[in-house]
């Protein structure tokens, strides 16, 4: 009898072992490759950019020292999207057929996600966007290879759009950035403004992305609305605000930008952006995790992180841990492990759902007055935190080809 | 006819009005184009950058000048800048000039044209590394904030964009 035990003990480790033989070879070109395609010179790349890259490094070396997964090298590459489908398109070609790369992350504007997001199902890769916001991604075009890891246009609209309605401003008049991004954040807000009770009254698109947003504001301001959207992002949200400012609109009118990141506020500073709303699925200065996470961004980026930044960040990490998990590069093997295991980096936390969308808080900010702020970067007030399953589109809405019903 | 174009008649007046003022920042940046085509026959594409090396040098005198000294409160006066800003760049322009382009001029157009346009490249890259992409703001003199509230337009004019138009067209004429 205990012989047989021995025996049987024997068989199972060696079979154990032999799977991990075999599955260790299943590192496809002995490398893994991550790819961080981003807007490093446009209007993004404060938001994105540089610090993305750096976002990228640190993951692989919180993950590992020597930089190795499963005894394999781990490779970073980075390059400029310039927020462009085409050329997004072309790279990622490029990546994934000679560069061997094995997963694209960032990838900062819808249009240049939608095209790279393309390309991976094409040809079985992984991308994991922290950048780009529409929340198309990961329901009416949503793949099987995708996570859309930090923030999308639905848990802006709740966040930002509920927040303004239900402190009474209910009339609306939206200034869009004219592509997929700016429409798809200007459709989910005023559904967000009709169903409780307000009223969109008009909206104009401006080029993207645009320097001079006058004649644009002008129109809002003729249009009488309590409340003026932005449904732009980056430098367009900076100068649309700046500009609001200097032609007295915000005198007798409330704007709102529906997507700001704590670059920008750092951009605006504070005696222009004091007082206004944001919804951020990341802020710096949450808790002791976060700070301690930031101060180490800060120290090679001169710079606190954006959501972006930190979602770049969470998502390398977490796309090394399923690779050592599945000892593979296999993609559906490593989707299926990301869908699977609940994530807690510190940073964020939450659980990653069919449609690829994940879904953790987001937080309801407020931006401090001058006089409020003690230290560099302390620049909000955490108003709310939106829970997870609020902030996230139901999978019973959900227009998915992945989501079952 | 105003409702056809679906604008009421102070709208259409109100961004006439905007849209003069921007043709003002657009009308002192082609000046300096045109003029230095019509004197040198070069196509000078630094022209942009060396417009953006004007601002950023009023920008660094009026924000980031006391700190490099160490005197965290010395700020240059607003026309004070206005005059050196100028006087600095057209000395950037010379030595340029002097080191580079005078070798050009016996060879085709093209070749002026590609220095140009590489150093503007080089500058825009430059500061793009430095100072990232933000915009950044240096403070208005007093006299010249606020704006006029036209109510006939329903418009709030900031003075600074009337002062753009006055000093346009006071260095378009003059020139």
């Amino acid at each position: 009898m205990k012989y047989k035990l021995v025996t049987k003990a024997i068989a199972a480790a060696c079979l154990t072992a032999m799977a991990a033989g075999v599955s260790a070879q299943k590192v496809s070109d002995d490398v893994i490759k991550i790819g961080v395609l981003t807007d490093l010179s446009g209007i993004y790349s404060d938001l994105a950019g540089q610090g993305s890259v750096i976002a990228a490094r640190m993951a692989i070396e919180d993950f590992s020292k020597n930089k190795t997964v499963l005894g394999k090298k781990i490779e970073l590459v980075s390059a400029d999207h310039q927020n462009k489908a085409d050329i997004t398109a072309n790279k990622a070609r490029e990546w994934f057929d000679k560069e061997k790369v094995d997963v694209i992350v960032d990838l900062v504007t819808t249009s240049a996600a939608l095209a790279a997001m393309e390309v991976a199902e094409q040809k079985n890769k992984i991308t994991l966007i922290s950048g780009a916001a529409s929340l198309d991604i990961t329901n009416s075009k949503c793949t099987a290879t995708n996570v859309h890891w930090t923030y999308d246009t639905y848990a802006l609209s709740v966040g930002t759009g509920g927040a303004m309605v239900k402190a009474g401003k209910k009339n609306w008049f939206f200034v869009t950035a004219d592509y997929a991004f700016g429409h798809n954040l200007e459709r989910d807000t005023a559904a967000v403004v009709n169903s409780s009770g307000g009223k969109v009254v008009g909206s104009v698109r401006h080029p993207f992305p645009g320097s001079d947003f006058s004649s644009f504001l002008l129109k809002a301001q003729a249009s009488g609305a309590q409340v003026i959207g932005l449904a732009n992002a980056g430098q367009d949200t900076i100068n649309s605000i700046k500009q609001a400012a200097e032609f007295g609109i915000t005198q007798k009118q409330t704007i709102v930008p529906l997507l700001m990141f704590i670059t920008d506020v750092h951009s605006l500073g504070l005696k222009a952006a004091q007082g206004l709303t944001v919804t951020e699925g990341f802020y710096w200065d949450f808790n002791d995790k976060t700070r301690a996470w930031s101060k180490r961004f800060f120290a090679q980026h001169k710079r606190m992180p954006s959501m972006v930044h930190a979602g770049v960040y969470s998502a390398v990490l977490n796309y090394l841990k399923a690779v050592e998990a599945t000892k593979s590069d296999d993609t559906a093997a490593v989707m299926a492990k990301l869908k699977s295991t609940p994530i807690d980096d510190g940073l964020f936390k939450g659980v990653i759902r069919a449609d690829g969308k994940f879904e953790h808080d987001m937080y309801l900010l407020e931006v401090k007055k001058p006089n409020e702020s003690t230290t560099p970067w302390d620049y909000y007030h955490v108003r709310a935190v939106i829970p997870a399953k609020d902030a996230t589109l139901p999978l019973s809405k959900s227009v998915c080809k992945l989501v079952k019903k | 006819m105003f409702e056809l174009l679906g604008i009421t008649p102070q709208g259409l007046v109100a961004q006439l009005l905007v849209g003069l003022i921007n043709g003002s920042f657009y009308a002192i940046l082609s000046l300096g184009l045109a003029i230095i085509f019509g004197l040198l026959n070069v196509i000078n594409f630094t022209h942009g950058a060396q417009y953006m090396l004007g601002a950023f040098i009023s920008w660094i005198g009026l924000t980031q000048l006391g700190m490099w000294l160490g005197q965290p409160d010395f700020v240059m006066n607003y026309w004070v800048s206005l005059f050196l800003t100028p006087i600095i760049v057209a000395m950037i322009g010379i030595a340029i000039e002097k080191t580079m382009l005078k070798r050009l001029y016996h060879l085709d157009h093209l070749y002026g044209l590609l220095l140009t346009f590489g150093l503007a490249l080089v500058m825009e890259g430059m500061f793009r590394h430095w100072y990232g992409i933000s915009g950044e703001s240096y403070p208005v003199p007093e006299i010249l904030q606020g704006g006029i509230q036209l109510e006939s337009l329903g418009l709030f004019l900031p003075k600074y964009r009337v002062w753009v138009i006055a000093a346009s067209l006071t260095v378009c004429l003059g020139a």
